[in-house]
């Protein structure tokens, strides 16, 4: 095949600051087939996961994301809670719920943003990123930290976020909630916008599931599944509904991920109005024993811990699936048949976190 | 379009976003989890803020009575804060300004409580 | 482990639901059948054991997991299920490269590359690599 080119496309590229390498083989400006390679980021988490006291791995696990380092922490912290047979008061579950959906908030804007900014638009970029400041404040002023903000620990949360504070989320999530309208009818219904996106890295329900993709990538081919659905932490009470779009192209997973901050919101606002008062932490006896398998959702999707202890101080294998390296897959799925130039784009419509996926 | 028109020429007219920084600094929630800060006066050398410290961050050396901080080991997660009885270590809400070397941070001595107490677990 | 065991408390282990053991000559046909009720592939989990490795295959189907448990000794070799699910080829190649785990025919083999560089550990999550306390 003389006329096929090879085309390394990352790990350092422009629009896209993920590093992972695709080898794209190009047939004029087709893509033929993509390969991924990824290996600069491993950083043996899973093994150093091993070396340290449980309750220590809770700081380790926030540290493979810094964009959702409350989920890791809630994953890890339902796993080791159902080897101890642990029960987190109620309260501390709706902080929980509080967090977390304010962590995929501030997750989807900053994916919101980077879209726009790999597709040229840099004022958008520029707003939902205004935007998404406040909700590091936030996590300033309830956490005491604006990134790996710390709170969750085995039994419960550390901190309890006081009447006024969640006065003050609400007062902040209206402003977003304004802000949020604009910046959104921004990437939803311009032209072109929806040139660059609609059509673009299709991917069939059936294909979805068979490559395993998970969160808005699986929901936006039309497939309800959604970890929240469990009911873990209080999303049982709160309950939830699984958004899906039915396109299966990047406009489609666009659309879920601006529709989940909607409904994040919602959720904020459902948990703040319902949560009851209390502890917000136990101290669980003994020590994990057995092997436990936990799932939550995280902003790109579904989560996986699989514990295994053996009622030592230290665990025997904490084993850590992230939903991008489930996407992954699908992405070498969508590629073939696009133009290059469309690449990026696909490619960062399935929100990919490298450095967890190697953790 | 048209609102995001509208918001970019309000843009226009806005003050800007960000503060301009050196002239107008912007203070530390309270409650946020700074500059960590160890009372010396109190201490008892008894180990347990080391013993939790996921990073590895406090050396305890209860026998020569040593407590020694590394600051660029530390994740600021306040495990010492929560760990010590005697409230000895404190994380201020305020930022570490930043080093060009590795600050070293070491005290020792008799304790003004000589009874050595040892960390509840 | 024998520090462990003397700590452990009185209540028994706790067991993952819905694991159903599996042998290695009936593996692929299992895996296969996962297929055809459409279950969705999450990944595969590798355990040392001392002589043994232990996998696990996760599948799901909307919220309700099923996981396979493969117990195998150490060099025997196992078919890689990327040829039925694609999907498991990030991950076996990982299992592969951390574990020493032989896996034959991976549909996309990174050959040891995958994670890991030349120069760099070799398998390093066995249990006999060591895990010291204090080594950054």
């Amino acid at each position: 095949m003389s006329d096929r080119t090879t085309i390394p496309f990352g790990p350092q590229h422009p629009v896209l600051p993920e590093p992972i390498q695709l080898k794209l083989t190009l047939e004029n400006e087709t893509v033929k087939e993509a390969v991924p390679h990824i290996g600069y980021v491993h950083r043996g988490v899973e093994k150093a996961g091993e070396r340290m006291d449980y309750t220590q791995n809770v700081f380790l696990v926030e540290r493979i994301c810094g964009i959702c380092s409350f989920i890791h922490a809630l994953c890890y912290c339902q796993g080791i809670e159902r080897l101890m047979g642990a029960e987190v008061p109620p309260r501390a579950r709706y902080l929980r719920v509080i967090w977390s959906e304010l962590h995929r908030l501030q997750s989807h804007h900053l994916w919101l943003g980077l879209l726009a900014d790999a597709l040229g638009f840099e004022s958008l970029f520029m707003e939902f990123w205004r935007n998404r400041e406040r909700l590091m404040d936030i996590f300033e002023k309830t956490a005491g930290s604006r990134v790996i903000i710390s709170t969750c620990t085995i039994g419960g949360v550390r901190r309890d976020i006081v009447p006024e504070d969640l006065e003050m989320i609400l007062r902040e999530l209206d402003a977003l909630e304004k802000a949020l309208d604009v910046a959104v009818n921004g990437i939803l219904e311009d032209r072109t916008v929806k040139k660059r996106l609609v059509g673009k890295g299709v991917l069939p329900a059936g294909q979805a599931i068979v490559l395993g993709a998970v969160g808005p990538v699986l929901r936006a081919s039309g497939v309800p599944v959604d970890a929240r659905t469990d009911g873990f932490a209080a999303y049982g009470e709160l309950g939830i509904e699984p958004i899906v779009e039915t396109g299966g192209d990047s406009y489609a997973r666009t659309r879920v991920r601006a529709r989940e901050c909607y409904q994040s919101i919602e959720l904020v606002r459902k948990a703040i109005a319902n949560i009851p008062e209390g502890d917000v932490i136990i101290r669980p006896r003994g020590r994990p024993n057995g092997r436990a398998f936990s799932r939550v959702e995280q902003p790109r999707g579904e989560l996986i811990y699989f514990i295994s202890a053996d009622g030592s101080t230290r665990l025997d294998r904490l084993r850590i699936r992230t939903p991008t390296s489930a996407n992954v897959p699908a992405l070498v799925a969508m590629l073939p048949g696009c133009e290059m130039a469309d690449v990026p784009v696909i490619t960062l419509s399935i929100d990919p976190c490298i450095s967890c996926t190697e953790r | 379009m048209t609102m995001l028109i509208r918001r970019i020429l309000g843009n226009l007219l806005a003050k800007p976003a960000t503060r301009p920084f050196p002239v107008v600094s912007r203070e530390p929630a309270p409650g946020y989890r700074g500059a960590v800060e160890f009372q010396q006066e109190n201490c008892v050398f008894c180990g347990a803020c080391a013993l939790r410290c996921p990073a590895n961050a406090i050396e305890v050396d209860r026998a020569s009575k040593v407590l020694r901080f590394d600051l660029f080991r530390c994740i600021h997660c306040a495990c010492c804060a929560e760990a010590c009885k005697r409230g000895c270590v404190q994380l201020r809400p305020a930022y570490h300004p930043p080093v060009f070397e590795r600050p070293e941070f070491e005290f020792s001595g008799a304790p003004v409580v000589a009874s050595e107490s040892r960390p509840a677990d | 482990m024998s520090e462990a065991t003397a700590h452990s408390s009185a209540q028994p282990p706790v067991q993952v639901p819905n694991v159903e053991e599996v042998l290695l000559d009936e593996l692929l046909d299992r895996v296969a059948a996962a297929m055809e009720s459409q279950l969705r592939f999450v990944t595969m989990t590798c355990l040392d054991s001392g002589a043994n490795f232990e996998l696990y295959y996760h599948f799901a189907s909307g919220s309700h997991l099923r996981h396979l448990h493969l117990v195998l000794p150490k060099g025997t070799e196992v078919p890689s299920i990327s040829g039925i699910y694609f999907a498991a080829f990030l991950v076996e190649n990982e299992i592969k490269e951390l574990f020493g785990l032989p896996i034959t025919g991976i549909a996309l083999d990174y050959h040891g590359r995958l994670l890991l560089t030349e120069g760099g550990p070799e398998r390093p999550m066995l249990k006999e690599r060591p895990v010291e306390k204090r080594d950054v």
